[in-house]
């Protein structure tokens, strides 16, 4: 990374960019002011600094994130900004190379998770639902066996007193 | 009046025929009942995850039947 600091101009600046974005730097600390272009004197300060290297170290890519996410900070967003030559980049740099690898790999197993997670929450709504079908078939069943067998009941002892009147009679 | 205590006399009469209807059993039917359908285990609601940094369209995977 040492060696990018001596860079005065930067090819592929969307790589720096998006790991940034990832790690939660915000366009003002990134960019050049009120624009979207990357200001690569604020970069190189950035990658000097150990709590950049911190920050690629405790990435959590997986769980819940609940706290609030600027649109640049979204996935969608950082997938589009990585869409580039990779070949032509390979050639360039290979920390920039790995760089972008690495990016590309936290919204790879950031998608997975999410993605799993949903699938997950989608089977279990699902079941639910089921279970909850079969319940209510099983009460509209029961209602109906107990009046069945209430009025069979009825009519078994009405039967039985009506013949037994006959039997007295006679 | 005559009519009236006629009238309350065939109720009593059939209170009391009512009275000697054997109590439906319940219990036994409802064993039996338990037995064939058992009861269904509905799951707790399940929370949703919030992912506020995910705004990559997610599509449900195909329910197999």
């Amino acid at each position: 990374m040492l060696n990018i600091r001596n860079y005065n101009v930067i090819k592929f600046p969307r790589v720096l960019q998006s790991v940034c974005y990832l790690l939660g730097y915000t366009r003002e600390e990134i960019c050049e002011d009120s624009t979207n272009k990357l200001s690569f004197k604020k970069v190189r300060e950035i990658i000097g600094d150990e709590t950049f290297y911190q920050k690629m170290a405790e990435y959590k890519f997986a769980g819940p994130k609940n706290s609030e996410f600027r649109e640049y900070e979204k996935m969608a967003f950082l997938k589009k900004n990585l869409e580039l030559e990779d070949d032509q980049l390979e050639q360039y740099s290979q920390t920039m190379y790995k760089l972008f690898q690495w990016a590309q790999m936290a919204i790879e197993l950031r998608s997975e998770d999410v993605t799993s997670r949903r699938d997950r929450h989608e089977e279990l709504k699902q079941a639910r639902e089921t279970a909850t079908a079969q319940a209510e078939e099983r009460k509209v069943k029961l209602d109906s066996a107990l009046t069945e067998a209430q009025a069979v009941s009825v009519a078994v002892f009405l039967t039985t007193d009506f013949i037994s009147v006959l039997v007295i009679r006679s | 009046m005559a009519k009236k205590a006629a009238e309350l006399g065939e109720d009593a009469e059939e209170e009391e025929k009512d009275d000697d209807r054997p109590e439906f059993p319940l219990e036994e039917f409802m064993t039996e009942f338990n037995t064939t359908n058992p009861e269904v285990e509905i799951p707790d609601e399940v929370k949703v995850d919030i992912d506020n940094d995910y705004d990559i369209p997610y599509t449900a995977p195909v329910r197999q039947e």
